[in-house]
This record gives structure tokens, sequence and C-alpha cells, in this order.
């Protein structure tokens, strides 16, 4: 028999759909979270945004057919109905769309925000960030 | 003052004993930690700042009342209590029975927020609480 002993823990991931209009800044996504770049804590969401720009699918709503299925927008990826219902109404509005997944393999602040869900929006950009998949 | 010490739980993990010194109240610190932080009211990084608030200030055992408290009979001295009954290091032990008397407590904390967990952590944590500017001078 083989034992191991050491620390075991599952991966999670969590979906995130953003919203925008017009692209997608670093200064617009932390001023959405809510903290100046020079906060103490402005690091967190500086490395949030960074992985969002690289693992993000984007899409420009205003260049999508209305009678498309939504899921073909994003390589036949599954929304939630919440989502579905803002990607609905932000391609009548021609904004642009980023969707993606974020692992809680990928560093500890990643890892924190796997363990989160919330949902924020400002009059320039709306972050979903509810899907959680353990 | 921010000490961190080896996770008493699990290998490789960290915990920290946060010493904020008098005359601050808990309330003081919360306020403190929402200004250093310059997070917008009513954001997610406003709301993240008060949970780190509580879970340090409210959830955690303060280890000073705990010994003044419960512990004096059997520890005359706060190093014993220390070493036997949180199972410190003498290094850490040196540093807390120093910061005794002018602490308004000292946090045991367990952070489960993982970006607490590296070499970052008792940074964010010593810029948000310690007593000192952002820019390091003493207030």
């Amino acid at each position: 028999m083989r034992v191991r002993t050491g620390f075991v823990s599952n991966s999670s991931s969590t979906s995130y759909l953003i919203l925008s209009r017009g692209d997608l800044d670093e200064m617009g996504f932390l001023e959405l979270m809510g903290v100046p770049s020079d906060s103490p804590i402005a690091r967190l969401f500086q490395e949030l945004f960074q992985r969002i720009v690289v693992s993000s699918q984007y899409v420009d709503l205003a260049n999508v057919a209305p009678e498309d299925s939504l899921e073909s927008w994003f390589d036949g990826e599954r929304l939630s109905p919440t989502m579905e219902g803002r990607l609905r109404e932000a391609a009548q509005l021609g904004l642009k769309a980023y969707y993606g997944k974020i692992s809680s393999d990928d560093s500890p602040v990643l890892s924190f925000f796997c363990t989160d869900a919330f949902e924020e929006e400002n009059e320039r950009i709306y972050f979903n960030y509810l899907e959680c998949v353990w | 003052m921010i000490v961190p010490i080896t996770s008493r739980r699990y290998q490789g993990g960290r915990e920290y004993i946060v010493c904020p010194d008098l005359p601050l109240t808990v309330d003081e610190i919360r306020e403190r930690m929402l200004n250093r932080s310059m997070a917008s009211e009513s954001t997610y990084a406003w709301k993240l700042v008060l949970s780190l608030h509580s879970d340090i200030f409210v959830k955690s055992l303060d280890i000073k009342k705990d010994y003044d408290t419960y512990f004096t009979p059997e520890y005359p001295q706060f190093a014993h209590y220390l070493r036997r009954e949180v199972g410190l290091s003498p290094a850490a032990i040196g540093k807390l029975s120093q910061a005794y008397a002018s602490a308004l407590g000292m946090y045991l904390f367990d952070p489960y927020q993982a970006f607490l967990l590296d070499e970052n952590g008792a940074n964010i944590l010593s810029k948000l609480i310690d007593n000192y500017t952002p820019h390091g001078t003493h207030l």
C-alpha cells in the first residue's frame, strides 16, 4: 500500500462575462472594483485584470447578427440565464463583450477570486463573476 | 505590528498575529483600513476591506485578552502562555512580549484569503493596519 501525505485540495474555476462601453482598460477596471492604482490592494485587481486580458474571448457586439445564437458568439460556451439576458441587451447597444474562465490553480490571488462570487456594475462596465464551478 | 507565523494546522501555511497599538479602537482601525485602501464606498474593494477587518478584529481570537482573562493564574508570564498555549516560536514570543504593554490586542488571524498566504500578505496587512502612513512616516 502506498501512502501519500500532504495538502489536498480541489481546484475550481469561475466563468465571467464583462460588457464594456468601449475597450476594457486597467484604469476602468480598477475604478469598477473600487480602488486607484496606488492602493495597497490594487495588485489584486491588477492581477485579475491581466488574467482577464489574456483569457477572454472577445466579441464586439456591434458586429454580430442578432438572429445568431448566443453560444455561437463564444465558441459554444454555455452561458447562464443572467449572462444571456445581459448579452441580449448589450447587443442592442453595440457594447464589447469579454467572456472567459479564471482557474484557482493559477495564483494565490486568482485562487482567492475563485472562492468569491459577485456582480459589479458602473456606467461603463458590467462584470458578472457569479458562475463558479468546483 | 504584524507577526507572520507558521500555520499550526497545515504544512506550508501561514497565519498572522495582528497587533495594533493603543489607543486606537477596533472601530478606528476599520476607518484606517478603509482610508488606507482608498476604496470607494460600496464597491467590491470596500466590502473586501470590511470583510478583512471583521475576520481579524471580530472573528479572530485576541490572545492578549485571552491571556489576561483566563490564563494569568496559570502562567505568570505572557511568554509562557504563548509558548505552551499558542505554540509560538521564540522569535515570535520575543516580539509579542515586547509589544504586550502597548498593544490594543493580539489577534490570531488564520486567513482564508489566499492572497495573504504568500510573501506579500504581511505587506498588505501592514500597509492597511500598522501605525505608519503609506509613505512610511510614523503617525
